[in-house]
């Protein structure tokens, strides 16, 4: 049911160019026949890339770094693809967890790695000192410490592993800019699929799951239960340190704001708000019912870098209705219906 | 953009780290100043190099995959709505400089 998207090879098609070949005048016929042996030598060298990586490989293959409390990256190599586990806590949970996000994506959606070209997972931990983040650098994920008093160290969670992970899933496929309503809607795409991946490895359906990203990072000091909650955005913490959990739950709550990219961690909530309601509508596993809708609109041509709500609405609708059925399109035109949004015709 | 260096004595700062996987309002912690704030003589000269260093190292794009950036904010006046000049810089680019006068204030430039 996935489309996914082609990369041509050369500007102009092959067949174009044999034409031209044969029947323009010399000169052009000349330029031709470069380009076509330049075209043929760039084919034989990617077949050999391809051959030669062994990334074509349909395999998992992971790397972690221990970044030794520095911020360069990647750091020390601690741990490679089957060794034995290290001894040390942080560098095994990210080893694990990107097993498990692999494996996710793998055995769900078919998917080989972030690329689908079975990149090797990167990881690094022990990043900065007392680091209250995790990020994807465009090539690899990062995991801080944690300073202890409100964080402990962010590869605890799952699904925040599997939520950095899929920013390169996102930038491998829908490639939505990181701002305002797209940005908003890349954020929501990390929080879905790493509270699926979440869901998958503990085998939970969508009314057992607690639908919530990182609570295992919170100390018991803080006053709150997570960073991000689906089910209820906007209540996941309410701390003197924290503040108060900005996001809205719908369009009638927007965020207009020039900070942290237009919002894009705050009104991520709308989003994730109407897939946690398609879930939970549908019922059963979230990755079985609606998650498959959601990954199809990933990589559906329709869906643009700059896509606001609406537009990706409208492609989540479209795909639910040409894959899934009446009765699963219902759902999700419901569940947007109920953030406020208006799916956009595609 | 103003011009490299040119600081009107009337200017104001906001500083904010903004963005990352946690992003709660609680951590952007705005740090605001005056340039008259600064003492003449070394803090005003290294403040003036910073606000050069962030503009070399300004990305219009920060923040991708949850990565944190700094937004460094100047205003002209008492007007501190809209900024003259926005500058977001992400953290691994950052001038540890920077860093400091977010994390410390003003008494960092003397160090
Ligand atoms: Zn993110």
């Amino acid at each position: 049911m996935v489309s996914t998207r082609h990369r041509r090879s050369g500007i102009v098609p092959p067949h174009i160019l044999e034409r031209l070949a044969q029947h323009a005048p010399d000169d052009i016929k000349q330029c031709v026949l470069e380009t076509q042996r330049a075209n043929e030598a760039l084919q034989r060298m990617r077949l050999t890339a391809v051959t030669a990586l062994p990334e074509a490989a349909d395999e998992l293959r992971r790397t972690i770094y221990d970044a030794g409390h520095t911020q360069d990256l990647p750091g020390r190599m601690v741990r490679r693809e089957d060794e034995a586990a290290a001894d040390d806590r942080e560098v095994n949970e990210a080893y694990d967890d990107l097993g498990r996000t692999w494996r996710f994506y793998k055995e769900v959606f078919d998917r080989n790695s972030i690329d689908n070209h079975g990149l090797a997972l990167d990881g690094s931990v022990h990043y900065g000192r007392h680091y209250d983040n995790a990020f994807w650098n465009g090539r690899e994920m990062v995991f801080g410490d944690g300073d202890g008093r409100i964080f402990r160290p962010f590869t605890r969670s799952l699904d925040v592993v599997a939520h950095e992970l899929t920013h390169g899933v996102t930038e491998a496929t829908a490639g939505l800019a990181y701002q305002d309503q797209s940005g908003a809607l890349n954020e929501s795409v990390s929080d879905v699929f790493g509270v699926m991946t979440a869901q998958y490895a503990a085998g939970q359906t969508a009314a057992e799951a607690d639908w919530l990203i990182g609570a295992e990072l919170l100390t018991d000091q803080v006053h709150g239960a997570a960073l991000r909650s689906l089910a209820r955005p906007g209540t996941a913490y309410d701390d003197p340190t924290l503040g108060r959990d900005p996001q809205p739950a719908t369009m009638a709550h927007y965020v207009e704001t020039r900070q942290d990219n237009g919002g894009v961690h705050i009104n991520s909530g709308i989003p994730n708000h109407a897939f946690y309601r398609a879930a939970m509508a549908a019922g059963g596993y979230s990755w079985e019912t609606v998650g498959p809708v959601w990954y199809a609109t990933l990589n559906d041509h329709r869906l643009t870098e700059n896509a606001d709500f609406a537009q990706f609405a409208g492609v989540t609708l479209a795909n639910a209705r040409e894959h899934a059925g009446r009765e699963l399109a219902d759902i999700v035109s419901q569940a947007w219906s109920d953030v406020g949004v208006t799916p956009a015709e595609v | 953009m103003a011009k490299p260096g040119a600081l009107p004595p009337d200017s104001r700062f906001r500083l904010t780290r903004e963005g990352g996987l946690v992003a709660a309002p609680g951590l952007m912690r705005a740090r605001e100043f005056a340039w008259g704030d600064c003492q003449p003589g070394r803090q005003q000269q290294r403040l003036a190099e910073l606000v050069d260093v962030a503009r070399e190292r300004a990305t219009a794009r920060p923040g991708r995959g949850d990565q944190r950036f700094f937004r460094l904010e100047l205003f002209a006046g008492d007007d501190l709505t809209t900024p003259t000049e926005q500058l977001t810089i992400d953290e691994t680019d950052a001038p540890p400089r920077l860093v400091a006068l977010w994390e410390h204030g003003i008494p960092s430039l003397d160090g």
